[in-house]
């Protein structure tokens, strides 16, 4: 095994910048993720092949769609499969960016988008949600649940930041500390909140365990507006978070304002993460394996790893929402099959950690 | 460069969490000298060496780098000018030894631009001096204590500051490399840069150092040149050992110790 990691360093671009085989991987990867997507359409109860689905797109673009294409498979690819896909595909993405960027600058590789209590937040905002809707309140906005996790997200993500701020340099561990008391609050809140939902309490759990059914392109167009910018915007700040990496004194040595890099970098990948949260539940894992399977593969430099673990994120929860979607008799919420595969992986991961660190 | 003004130090005091760690600390620096930081574990030597890079702030008093207030300067001006290697790093992620020294060029390269072959020389110039070359490739959390400790010197020279800030740096260093490491830096000073090295061996503060400063309890016990203020009355008093100060034939100072 050492041998294999060794020949890995030796493989990966020695020098920084210089990075030939890294962009050759991005290239591979957003050709794979294209083709994946195109194959997922086509799967499902209609099988639809990838050239019908080449062709239904192209005539939404203004091409002639041929009479041979049965006159219902437009709508079944284009109002049902794709806005399902591409949800799944930024959320997937989205939360992989962010797990980067959380292990980066916490300094702590097994720490996740989650961390600081985003998820608890959301889930807490959408629990009130769905208990006002139960209770026949019924709220003007069209996207309820969605606007009450953003805002809770949002929330808790402030209540964490104003807990950790007493120490300037926001030290990953006070924010670590803060974002796990804050969380077991909102759990706390979230029983009190099934409780009261009494026998209605299944809307809230279906909630909680994540998915992608029924998704339209509002809420892609909302997970879009949200991942794609930071997700470019963290990759410009790849170095610094590369350098901070080795703690506070270096970097600030080397010229990095520590504080307020991590307070806005920890911002913009939040506001990514309570996007994807807020659209489709929690999802687990992702966030925290996608990361550390392309660290292992193509080492830790940030600009490599923040667009290929983008792509490889997308992949992942395409894949896993194709296989709840299409191979599965029932459909097992996405989040449940996210901790199903991804537990016993990062259980692997941990197990390997430990026994490097004690070799 | 010789006899201009590096840093000084008006009254300074700092304390963590009201507990005084530095007290009325009034000093002046020379550019170009190798300056010793001494004292016993806890007299607040590390303090210093952050309040010296800016990372942290005095309570009261001032601190000036070449005339200006060191915290009216931004980073990245500083970072071109002063360079600090800490005591303790987090290595959390397998970067390779090249990667982590071309790190140090970073205040050096403008956004969106790759190092510039430039860049590389002085990284492979660095790793040489310093004896890492043959470990170029390999994970800094594969190496031993001494060898993450060059790498780290190796970083901060590549960044080419006129300033450098040594914390403990040769503590966990080989002989040879400890006294490659302290030539290195005193070549440095030769060429006009300006060390300060908190350091625990004497002799070492003896066959280098021009000057050296004495913290003992946070206070600054004695500031002067190194041969004059270095004796046995001095390790007597802030260490409470025993020792003889020994004149070798070539006009150098040594100290020698009594174990019993």
């Amino acid at each position: 095994m050492n041998q294999s990691l060794d020949k890995n360093n030796s493989s990966r671009s020695s020098h920084i910048g210089s990075d030939g085989p890294g962009i050759l991987w991005l290239f591979i990867l957003i050709g794979v993720l294209g083709a994946a997507m195109i194959f997922s359409a086509g799967l499902g109860y209609i099988e639809i092949s990838p050239k019908e689905i080449v062709q239904i797109i192209a005539a939404q673009l203004g091409r002639h769609l041929p009479d041979s294409i049965d006159a219902s498979y437009p709508f079944v690819i284009m109002e049902v499969r794709l806005p399902r896909i591409f949800t799944a595909v930024l959320v997937g993405g989205g939360l992989a960016v962010a797990g980067c960027i959380f292990q980066s600058l916490l300094q702590n590789p097994l720490a996740d988008p989650y961390t600081l209590g985003i998820s608890s937040g959301a889930a807490f905002g959408a629990s009130i949600a769905i208990l006002l809707l139960i209770v026949g309140i019924t709220l003007p906005a069209p996207l309820v649940i969605p606007s009450f996790a953003f805002a809770g997200a949002l929330l808790t993500l402030l209540a964490v930041f104003s807990l950790a701020a007493p120490s300037t340099r926001l030290s990953s561990n006070s924010l670590i500390l803060s974002g796990i008391i804050v969380s077991a609050i909102l759990s706390a809140g979230i029983s009190l909140i099934k409780f009261l939902a009494d026998e209605q309490v299944n809307a809230i759990i279906f909630w909680l365990m994540g998915s992608f059914i029924g998704k339209d392109w509002s809420d892609v167009l909302l997970l879009a507006v949200l991942v794609m910018p930071s997700t470019v915007i963290l990759m410009l700040f790849a170095r610094e978070m590369d350098i901070m990496t080795f703690g506070d004194r270096t970097s600030e040595s080397l010229g990095i304002d520590t504080g307020r890099v991590r307070r806005f970098v920890l911002i913009i990948a939040s506001l990514s993460t309570s996007g994807c949260v807020a659209v489709s539940g929690i999802i687990g894992f992702v966030g925290l394996i996608v990361p550390h399977f392309v660290r292992m593969i193509l080492g830790p430099s940030n600009r490599l790893l923040i667009p290929c673990s983008f792509l490889c994120g997308c992949l992942l929860l395409l894949g896993a929402d194709t296989v709840t979607r299409v191979m599965l008799p029932t459909e097992i919420p996405i989040g449940v099959l996210t901790a199903l595969i991804g537990g016993p992986l990062f259980c692997y991961i941990f197990r390997k950690t430990q026994l490097q660190r004690w070799r | 460069m010789e006899g201009r003004r590096a840093w000084e130090l008006d009254n300074v005091d700092f304390s963590y969490n009201s507990a005084p760690c530095l007290e009325h600390i009034s000093l002046s620096l020379d550019s170009g000298c190798f300056y010793g930081l001494l004292g016993p574990n806890g007299s607040g030597k590390s303090t210093l060496i952050d309040l010296l890079s800016g990372y942290l702030k005095p309570d009261t008093g001032a601190i000036r780098l070449q005339g200006q207030s060191l915290h009216s300067l931004k980073r990245s001006e500083l970072a071109t000018v002063l360079t600090v290697v800490p005591q303790r790093f987090a290595f959390n992620f397998d970067f390779n030894v090249y990667e982590t020294v071309m790190m140090g060029r970073y205040p050096h390269i403008p956004r969106f631009s790759s190092p510039t072959q430039d860049d590389h020389l002085r990284v492979s110039e660095s790793l040489a001096l310093l004896d890492i070359d043959h470990l170029a490739q390999r994970s800094i959390r594969k190496l031993s204590g001494g060898e993450t400790q060059r790498v780290m010197i190796a970083r901060a020279l590549v960044q080419d500051t006129d300033f450098i800030l040594l914390d403990e740096v040769t503590a966990n260093l080989d002989i040879n490399h400890a006294i490659a490491i302290m030539q290195t830096m005193k070549a440095l000073v030769d060429k006009g840069k300006t060390v300060v090295a908190a350091l625990h061996d004497l002799n070492m503060a003896l066959s280098f150092c021009d000057q050296v400063m004495v913290l003992d309890g946070g206070r600054l016990h004695q500031h002067g040149i190194a041969a004059e203020v270095i004796n046995d009355e001095l390790v007597a008093d802030i260490y409470q050992v025993a020792s003889e100060v020994i004149r070798v034939a070539d006009g150098s100072v040594h100290l020698s110790f009594k174990y019993q």
